[in-house]
C-alpha cells in the first residue's frame, strides 16, 4: 500500500487524531500545565520561606531581582515586593508589556509611579490579604489563589483557604503561627508549659525585621531558649501598634529590641519616657540582610539606610549594645534563611545576663574595673575637658558612699596622684629602663604565661591568634613580660581596679601606640582586658573620659564579628563610656565598636576672653574714623601705628608701613578682628566629676548658652549647669546597677543647650537624611563665602578643586553643613521628598549654576567614615555624576584628567588611570582612624624636609573609600593625582571646647593636608574654617585669621592661662598640649606661625613676664608638661622654626634640664625619643653629662626604637620617568629627519629614474 | 625613545602601504586594509591594560632593544622573501609554492606599530572615550593603508619602482632600528 492509497484509507481517522491531540496539549497547557510563578524583589528571606511554604508540584516558584527584569517574561504571573523598588523607564516598558498578557501585582510600592497592577479590586484584596498576615498556610493559599483564580488553572490548583489573620500585635512562642493576643493567655500558655517563674527577671524580645511570619522562625526559637535557659522568663512580642501597650502590661527587667527603626513610632518620646520612669535597659542586637560569609569579608559590617533603621534609630531611645546577633545563611536547597551568627547566641544572652545581674547582685559584691587614660611616660591624664586625677578620685568616693567596697583609698587626691603615678604609668617601648624598675617595683599584676595562652584559645579565634603570632610572636611576647609571665598594670583598692589603658601598638611611634593606627593590639593590652574578665573577675567595666584606643583598634565599621578586637576584648562584659558631650562623634564610635553604654559628662567651663579691655580703646577709635566722612589722616596713622604695636596685622597679613594708612577695608577688616578676639568664647579650665563649675564659671557659662535669650532662660541654664555633676554620678551608679540611660543629642553646651542635663546616652543622627534643609542652607552659605573670598585674594579666579577634612562631631551636629557646602560646590543638590529625606541628588545645568563646577577631595577621619560611610558614597556619586557634564568651566572633569595624566605618567594602565582619576574620597589605610602625622611630626630627628612627611602622609592616608565595592583599597598615587590643582582646605569646627592649636587633630588633618597639597602642587593652598559654633550663624573663616584669635584668646591670654592655673596636672597638659601643637603647626604651615609667636611663648611661659607664677604651677602640678613643653620650643629653635636667640635658648634649655634632674625624664616623646634634641639640649645646658646621665637612665640606651613613622611598603610600581630613561638628544633628532629626508629622495628619484627611463 | 618609536611606527605604515600597492589585486589590497581595524578591536582590552610608559621601559634596557632588532631584522629577511617572489612573478618565472605564498604576505611589521600607536592614543587622549579612539585609529589605520596603497600606485606607476622602494624603507627601518640601538647604547 503506497503512502496515496494509506492516506485516502485512513486519512480522516490520522486527522481526527491529530486534532485531538492537539486540543488536549493546548486544554493541557493552558489548564493542566505548572503555574510558573515569578516574586521580584522580595527580600530574600521572604522569598524562601514562600518557595518553602509551597507544597504544591504544580505551583513553581522562581526569584527575580530588578537587575534581571527580563526573566519575569517567563512566568505565568508575576509577583513584584514595591517597597524600596527602583524601576528604570526600560523597566515599566517592561512590565507594560508583561502585564498585557500574564497577571502582574506590585505589593507595598512606596513610589506612586510603581503602583503597578492588571488585577481587579477583589484580586488585589485577596492577595494583599495573604501577604500581609504571612505564614505557610497563607503563602500555600496566596499561590494556590494565584493559579486558580488569577492563571485560570482550577486543576491541580490545591486549596485556597481564607487569609489567616495572624494578629498584628501579639505575643509568640517556639511553635510555629501559634500567637496570643493578650500577656494573660501567653502567660498560662508557658505556664501550662512549665516556663513561667514567678520570680525569675523578665525578658521582652521584640521581633520586627525579620519576624517569624515573614522568614523562619527557627532562630526565634533558639534565642527563646537561650534565654530561658539562662533563668529569664521571655515575652517574644510581634507587633508593632500596640508594642508599647504590650511592653507596659509585661513590665520587663529589659527590652530585646530587634525591630528596624524607633521603639514606638508615633509616640517615640513616650517610650522613652516610660523605659526611664522603669529604669529598664534596651538591648538592640541587629540582623543582617547578608549572607553570614558576604558579612564577614564586608569591611564596613552594616551601612547606608540598614544601619540607620538597625543601630541608629534605636540609639535615639537609649538602645545599647547593637552587636550584629541573627545573619543570613543559605540552606541545603540553596534558599536563604536566618540564623544566629555563630558563638553570638551565647555572647549575647551572657551579656544581657550580665546586665541584669547588675540590678540584683549587691553594690558591696559587684566588682568593677575602671580604665582611665594617658600617654605614655610620666605625662598627665588626659580626658577631653576633665581633669582626670580629682575626678577619678571623685568616683571612688561616690563609689564607696553607695556601698561598694573601695579599700585603701588614699585620705587625699595628692596622696591618691602620687599613689597612681607611680603605680599607674604607662611607658612606651623605648623607655626600657623604666619599664624594667616598674616589674621590678612597681607591683603589678602578673598573668602566668601558661595561663595567659589558655585565656587566649578560650577568647580568641584563630585568625586573630594566628595575628597576633606574626606581629609579636609567641604569647606572651617581651613586652611587659618577665620570666615568661606577662605583666599587668593595675591598682586595686577593695572591688575597684584602676587600670591606664595600655598603649596600643608597640614600637617607638607613640602616635601609632596610642590612636589605634596597628591593627593588631600588643599581648600586654589584651593581657589588661583579660585580667579584668578572668582574674579579676569584673562585674561591669568602666572607661573614665575621652577617649581611649579600645574602639578605634580597626576592623567593621559597626556590626562587629567576632574576629574584631573591640568585640572580643569586651565580649559579655557590661560596658560604660564616661564621655564628654561635646565629642558626640567619637562618643558614636566607642557605642558601636566596643558595645558601651555612654554617660555623658559636662564639657569645660566657658568665658568670654577677657580681652575687652585692652582692645576696646582701639575698637572705638577705628568704628569712630569708619563712620567719619572725612576722616583724620593723623588719627589713621596713630591707629595704624598702635594696630602694629598690637601685632594685629601681622594675623590679618597687612602691612606695617607706617608712613601708609590703612584703607577702609582694611581698617573694617582690624575692627571685625577684634571684635572677634573680644567675643570669642574661652574654655575656662578644666571640669571635674561629681564638682560643680566654680559659680563665676557656671555664671559665664550660662551667660553664654542664652547669649540672645534673656536673663530667665540663662537662670534656667544656670541651675541645670549647677545639678549635671549630680546627674552624671547618679548616671552612673544607675548604670552600674543596669539601669537605663536616657538618651541626649551631643555638642558643648554653649552650642547646643539641649545637651544639659548631663548623665545621659549620647546617640547620633540619621546620616540619611543629611544634609538637613537646614545645613544645606548654611553649606550654600559656606560655599559661596569661600569662593567670594577666594576669588578677592585670587584676582576673581574661582578655586578649581577644594579639599575638605570631614569629622564626625560637626557632622551630626550641624547635620551635614559640611557635606552640603561640597555638593553645593560641585554644582548638585538633593532631591528630597515631602519628608526633606534624601532621594536622589541632581546635577545643575550650567545656566542653573552661573559658575564653574568646582572640583572636591574629601579626606576623611576615621569616625566619620564609620559613622557615615553612605554620605561618603554620595559624594563620589555626585563626582561621577558632574564629570559628565558638558561645560568648558567644568573643573571636575578638568581634575579628572589632570588625575588620570598624573596616573599614566605614575605607570598606571589606561583603564585604571581613568577609573581612579575619578576617585575622590581618601581616608587612613587598615580602617585607621588617625593620619600617624603627628607621631612623625613631633619626632623632629627623623626628617629634614617637609616632603618626606608628605610622602607618609600620601601613603597613610591614601586609601580610597568612595565606592563600597573598593571599601578602603590601597594604590599608591591615587591620592596625589587626585589632589593636583587643589587651591583651598577647608577644615569644618563645631565646638567651643578646641580650636586650631588647642586640638592636635586640627595640624594633624588639616595642616598635614595643607603641608601634602603644598608638596603636591607646589603651592600653599588657601586654608579655610567652616565655623559652625554658632548654629544661627555659620560662617567661612581663614586659617590665618583663625590662629591669630588662638593665639591671642588662649596662648598668650592671662585670663585663659590663669584659668587653666586653677586646674591641676590636666591642666597644666593642656597648656603644653597648646605650645606642642602650635610646632605642629609650624612644620604643616610655617606661613602661618611667625617668629614673634615663639617669641611671645618664650616671655610667657619661660620668662614668665606677666608675673603669672609659671614655674611654680607647672612644677607642683605636672613638672612632666614644663619639661615637655620646653622641650618643644627647643625642637621648633633646632628645626629652624624659631630663629632664637642663644640667651633664650640658653633659658629655655637650662629650665629643661633642670626639671629633668630635680623629677627625672618624663620620657615622653620629645624628651626621651628624639636623640639630636637630646644633643641640643645638652650643648646648652651647664652640665650636660648629668643631664644625658638621667635621660640614659630612663631609656636604658641600646634599646631598639628609632623606626621611621609609618609608611606602607610601597608597591613596586616604578614610573619610567624616574628611572633609566635616557634624555632626547638633538642627534636622535638629527637622525629621524635624515631618515626622513633620504626617504623623500629616494621617492623622487626612483620616479625620476622611471619617468626618464 | 618615543620619538626613534615613532619613526619606526611612520617607516612601518610607508612600507606597509607600498607592500600593499604591490598586490595583483584590489580585494587584496582590501582585505589588508580591513586586517587593521580587527587588529585594533583585538587589541582593544589589552591596550587598556598596558601603560605605554611600561612599554616605553621595556627598550631602556639592552636586552629588550636587541629584541627588536630581532623583529626587524626578521621581517626585513620576510619582506625580502616578498621582494624576491613578486620580482619572479615579475619576470614571468614559475613560482614554488612557498614563493606563492611569499608573494601574497602582507606586512608584518604594521602590527606592533598599530598597537602602539593604541597605546599611545589611549595615554594622550585623556578624557575621551576609549572605544571612540580605538574606533578612530580603526578606521584611521585601515583607510590610510588603503589610501595610501593607492597613492603609491598613483605616484609610482611602475611595478617595479614600487618594489625598489619598499625594499629601500625595509632597509630604513632596519637601519634606523640598528642606529637607535647604537646611538643609545653604543653597542656593535
Amino acid at each position: 500500500m503506497n503512502l496515496r492509497t494509506f492516506l485516502k484509507k485512513h486519512g480522516i481517522v490520522l486527522l481526527a487524531t491529530g486534532v485531538i491531540a492537539a486540543a488536549l496539549i493546548v486544554i493541557g497547557c493552558r489548564y493542566l500545565s505548572p503555574t510558573r510563578i515569578a516574586l521580584v524583589n522580595f527580600p530574600a528571606f521572604q522569598s524562601a520561606k514562600m518557595i518553602k511554604s509551597s507544597d504544591n508540584g504544580f505551583i513553581r516558584l522562581y526569584t527575580v531581582e530588578t537587575e534581571n527584569l527580563k526573566k519575569i517574561r517567563r512566568a505565568d504571573a508575576v509577583l513584584v515586593f514595591g517597597m524600596g523598588i527602583r524601576f528604570s523607564d526600560a523597566d515599566r516598558e517592561l512590565t507594560r508589556k508583561v502585564m498585557r498578557k500574564k497577571p502582574l501585582h506590585v505589593y507595598l510600592a512606596t513610589d506612586p509611579q510603581n503602583r503597578i497592577s492588571n488585577l481587579d479590586s477583589l484580586q488585589r484584596e485577596t492577595l494583599e490579604s495573604y501577604l500581609q498576615n504571612g505564614g505557610k498556610q497563607n503563602y500555600r493559599s496566596l499561590f494556590s489563589y494565584i493559579r486558580a483564580e488569577i492563571c485560570g488553572k482550577k486543576a491541580f490548583a490545591g486549596e485556597v483557604l481564607p487569609a489567616y489573620r495572624t494578629p498584628s500585635d501579639a505575643l509568640f512562642h517556639i511553635e510555629e503561627d501559634v500567637w496570643f493576643t493578650t500577656v494573660a493567655e501567653y502567660e498560662k500558655y508557658l505556664d501550662k508549659k512549665g516556663l513561667l517563674k514567678p520570680n525569675a527577671p523578665k525578658i521582652a524580645l521584640v521581633a520586627g525585621f525579620a519576624g517569624p511570619s515573614d522568614a523562619n522562625a527557627a532562630h526565634w526559637g533558639r534565642l527563646i531558649e537561650a534565654f530561658q535557659e539562662k533563668g529569664f522568663t521571655v515575652y517574644p512580642l510581634a507587633g508593632f501598634s500596640q508594642r508599647l501597650a504590650f511592653l507596659k502590661e509585661i513590665e520587663p527587667d529589659a527590652v530585646v529590641y530587634m525591630p528596624h527603626g524607633r521603639l514606638a513610632q508615633g509616640m517615640a518620646d513616650s517610650a522613652v519616657r516610660w523605659l526611664k520612669t522603669r529604669n529598664i535597659p534596651m538591648f538592640c542586637p541587629t540582623t543582617l540582610n547578608t549572607l553570614y560569609e558576604d558579612w564577614m569579608n564586608d569591611k564596613q559590617g552594616m551601612a547606608g539606610g540598614f544601619m540607620s533603621q538597625s543601630i541608629v534609630m534605636p540609639e535615639i531611645d537609649g538602645g545599647i549594645v547593637t552587636q550584629a546577633l541573627v545573619a543570613l545563611f543559605t540552606d541545603e536547597e540553596g534558599l536563604y534563611r536566618f540564623d544566629i551568627i555563630p558563638g553570638r547566641l551565647e555572647q549575647f544572652t551572657r551579656t544581657v545576663k550580665n546586665y541584669i545581674d547588675l540590678r540584683t547582685k549587691p553594690d558591696s559584691e559587684k566588682k568593677i574595673a575602671v580604665y582611665y587614660y594617658k600617654g605614655p611616660g610620666t605625662a598627665a591624664f588626659t580626658a577631653a575637658g576633665l581633669e582626670v586625677i580629682p575626678s577619678l578620685y571623685n568616683l571612688l568616693l561616690n563609689l564607696r558612699a553607695s556601698g561598694y567596697k573601695v579599700d585603701n583609698l588614699p585620705s587625699g587626691i595628692d596622696a591618691f596622684e602620687e599613689e597612681l603615678s607611680k603605680g599607674g604609668a604607662v611607658y612606651n617601648e623605648y623607655a626600657e629602663g623604666s619599664i624594667r624598675n616598674y616589674l621590678e617595683n612597681g607591683n603589678p599584676a602578673w598573668i602566668a604565661g601558661k595561663d595567659f595562652k589558655e585565656m587566649l584559645l578560650r577568647r580568641f579565634p584563630t585568625s586573630c591568634l594566628k595575628a597576633l603570632e606574626e606581629r609579636y610572636g609567641e604569647a606572651p611576647g617581651s613586652f611587659y613580660v618577665k620570666d615568661g609571665n606577662i605583666a599587668v598594670t593595675r591598682l586595686q583598692y577593695g572591688n575597684v581596679v584602676l587600670l591606664p589603658q595600655p598603649v596600643q601598638g608597640i614600637g617607638s611611634n607613640s602616635f601609632e601606640a596610642v590612636h589605634g593606627e596597628n591593627p593588631v593590639p600588643p599581648y600586654h593590652y589584651i593581657a589588661s582586658y583579660l585580667y579584668v574578665r578572668d582574674v579579676f573577675h569584673a562585674d561591669a567595666l568602666l572607661h573614665f573620659g575621652t577617649h581611649g584606643s579600645l574602639e578605634f583598634i580597626p576592623g567593621k565599621l559597626s556590626a562587629l564579628s567576632m574576629e574584631d578586637w573591640s568585640d572580643r576584648l569586651i565580649d559579655d562584659l557590661p560596658h560604660f563610656y564616661l564621655y564628654t558631650t561635646a565629642d558626640v562623634g567619637e562618643a558614636v564610635i566607642a557605642k558601636r565598636r566596643s558595645y558601651a553604654d555612654l554617660i555623658s559628662h559636662l564639657n569645660v567651663p566657658l568665658s568670654e576672653s577677657g580681652l575687652g579691655k585692652e582692645l576696646s580703646g582701639l575698637l572705638e577709635d577705628i568704628r569712630k574714623n569708619l563712620q567719619s566722612e572725612n576722616p583724620d589722616n593723623a588719627r589713621l596713622r596713630e591707629i595704624k601705628k598702635r594696630i602694629v604695636e598690637k601685632g594685629l596685622h601681622r594675623d590679618l597679613r597687612l602691612d606695617s608701613n607706617l608712613n601708609q594708612t590703612y584703607t577702609e577695608e582694611e581698617l573694617q577688616k582690624v575692627c571685625d578682628f577684634a571684635e572677634e578676639l573680644c567675643t570669642e568664647k574661652i574654655t575656662a579650665g578644666l571640669y571635674t566629676l561629681g564638682k560643680p563649675f566654680a559659680p563665676e564659671l557656671a555664671a559665664s557659662s550660662a551667660r553664654l548658652m542664652g547669649e540672645t535669650e534673656g536673663r530667665e532662660q540663662q537662670a534656667r541654664y544656670l541651675e541645670y549647669l549647677n545639678r549635671c555633676p549630680q546627674e552624671e554620678m547618679r548616671a552612673l551608679l544607675n548604670a552600674l546597677d543596669g539601669g537605663f540611660i536616657a538618651p541626649s543629642p551631643g555638642g558643648d553646651f554653649v552650642a547646643n543647650p539641649n545637651v544639659l542635663p548631663t548623665g545621659r546616652n549620647l546617640y547620633s543622627i540619621n546620616p540619611e537624611n543629611t544634609p538637613s534643609v537646614a545645613a544645606w542652607e548654611k553649606g550654600v552659605k559656606l560655599g559661596d563665602e569661600l569662593i567670594a573670598d577666594y576669588r578677592k585674594k585670587h584676582g576673581g579666579e574661582y578655586p578649581r578643586k577644594v579639599s575638605f577634612t570631614l569629622w564626625s562631631g560637626s557632622f551630626i551636629e550641624s547635620e551635614g553643613a559640611t557635606l552640603a557646602e561640597i555638593l553645593y560646590l560641585l554644582g548638585v543638590e538633593p532631591v528630597r521628598d515631602r519628608m526633606n529625606r534624601i532621594l536622589d541628588i541632581r546635577v545643575l545645568n550650567p545656566e542653573e549654576l552661573q559658575r564653574p563646577y568646582i572640583d572636591v577631595v574629601v579626606q576623611t577621619s576615621g569616625q566619620f567614615r564609620d559613622l557615615a560611610a553612605s554620605r561618603l558614597e554620595l559624594v563620589q556619586r555626585a563626582v561621577g555624576l558632574v564629570a559628565k557634564v558638558n561645560s568648558e568651566s567644568n573643573y571636575v572633569a578638568q581634575g579628572l584628567i589632570r588625575a588620570e595624566k598624573v596616573l599614566l605618567e605614575k605607570g598606571y594602565p589606561p583603564e585604571d588611570a581613568r577609573r581612579l582619576s575619578a576617585m575622590r574620597i581618601f581616608g587612613g589605610l587598615n580602617g585607621m582612624a588617625g593620619t600617624g602625622i603627628t607621631a612623625m611630626a613631633e619626632s623632629g630627628d627623623r626628617w629634614e624636609e617637609d616632603s618626606e612627611m608628605a610622602k607618609v602622609y600620601l601613603n597613610n592616608m591614601g586609601a580610597v573609600y568612595g565606592e563600597s565595592k573598593n571599601w578602603g583599597d590601597f594604590k599608591p598615587g591615587v591620592f596625589e593625582a587626585a589632589l593636583q590643582n587643589t587651591d583651598a582646605v577647608v577644615q569644618p569646627r563645631q565646638s567651643n571646647t578646641w580650636g586650631a592649636l588647642s586640638l592636635d587633630h586640627v595640624y594633624e588633618f588639616m595642616g598635614g593636608l595643607t603641608m601634602t597639597v603644598r608638596n603636591v602642587t607646589g603651592h600653599n593652598p588657601e586654608g579655610y574654617f567652616n565655623d559652625l559654633r554658632n548654629r544661627n550663624r555659620a560662617r567661612t573663616q581663614d586659617l590665618q585669621t583663625a590662629i591669630g584669635v588662638e593665639t591671642r584668646t588662649k596662648l598668650f591670654n592671662p585670663v585663659y592661662i590663669g584659668g587653666m592655673m586653677r586646674g591641676g596636672a590636666s591642666s597644666a597638659g593642656e597648656l603644653e598640649n597648646l605650645i606642642r601643637n602650635t610646632y605642629g603647626w609650624n612644620v604643616m604651615n610655617p606661613e602661618v606661625i611667625d617668629n614673634t609667636v615663639w617669641n611671645r611663648i618664650y616671655e610667657t611661659y619661660v620668662e614668665d613676664r606677666m608675673n603669672l607664677g609659671i614655674r611654680e604651677f607647672f612644677e607642683r602640678e605636672s613638672p612632666a608638661a614644663l619639661q615637655e613643653m620646653t622641650a618643644v620650643m627647643l625642637e621648633t629653635a633646632r628645626k629652624g622654626y624659631w630663629q632664637a636667640s642663644e640667651e633664650q635658648l640658653k633659658r629655655t634649655a637650662e629650665l629643661h634640664a633642670e626639671t629633668v634632674m630635680k623629677y627625672d625624664a618624663c620620657c615622653n616623646g620629645f624628651t626621651c625619643n628624639n636623640a639630636k634634641l637630646r644633643d641640643f639640649i645638652s650643648e646648652r645646658t651647664s652640665n650636660p653629662a648629668a643631664y644625658r646621665n638621667k635621660i640614659a637612665q630612663t631609656r636604658q640606651i641600646g634599646s631598639g626604637g628609632e623606626v621611621q613613622g609609618i609608611v606602607l611598603e610601597k608597591e613596586n610600581r616604578t614610573s619610567i620617568s624616574d628611572e633609566g630613561r635616557p634624555a632626547p638628544k638633538a642627534r636622535h633628532l638629527a637622525f629621524i629627519l635624515s631618515v626622513l629626508l633620504l626617504f623623500v629622495l629616494a621617492v623622487f628619484f626612483i620616479r625620476k629614474r622611471r619617468r626618464n627611463g | 625613545m618615543d620619538r626613534l618609536l615613532s619613526l619606526i611606527v611612520l617607516l612601518a605604515f610607508a612600507k606597509a602601504m607600498l607592500m600593499s600597492s604591490l598586490y595583483a589585486r584590489t580585494r587584496q589590497r582590501i582585505a589588508y586594509a580591513l586586517l587593521c581595524p580587527l587588529f585594533v578591536c583585538l587589541c582593544h582590552k589589552s591596550a587598556l591594560a598596558t601603560n605605554s610608559q611600561t612599554v616605553l621601559g621595556l627598550f631602556n634596557n639592552v636586552e629588550s632593544a636587541n629584541n627588536l632588532i630581532l623583529v626587524v631584522t626578521l621581517d626585513l629577511i620576510a619582506s625580502i622573501g616578498f621582494f624576491t617572489a613578486q620580482l619572479r612573478q615579475m619576470s614571468g618565472k614559475a613560482l614554488s609554492p612557498a614563493a606563492r605564498l611569499m608573494r601574497n604576505m602582507p606586512c608584518l611589521i604594521l602590527f606592533p606599530a598599530l598597537y602602539y600607536l593604541q597605546l599611545q592614543l589611549f595615554n594622550s587622549g585623556m578624557g575621551i572615550d576609549f572605544s571612540i579612539l580605538s574606533a578612530i585609529l580603526a578606521v584611521g589605520a585601515g583607510a590610510a593603508i588603503y589610501a595610501g596603497s593607492s597613492l603609491f600606485i598613483r605616484l609610482l606607476p611602475c611595478h617595479e619602482a614600487r618594489m625598489e622602494l619598499g625594499l629601500l624603507v625595509s632597509l630604513f627601518l632596519f637601519f634606523s632600528t640598528l642606529s637607535t640601538h647604537v646611538l643609545l647604547y653604543n653597542t656593535l
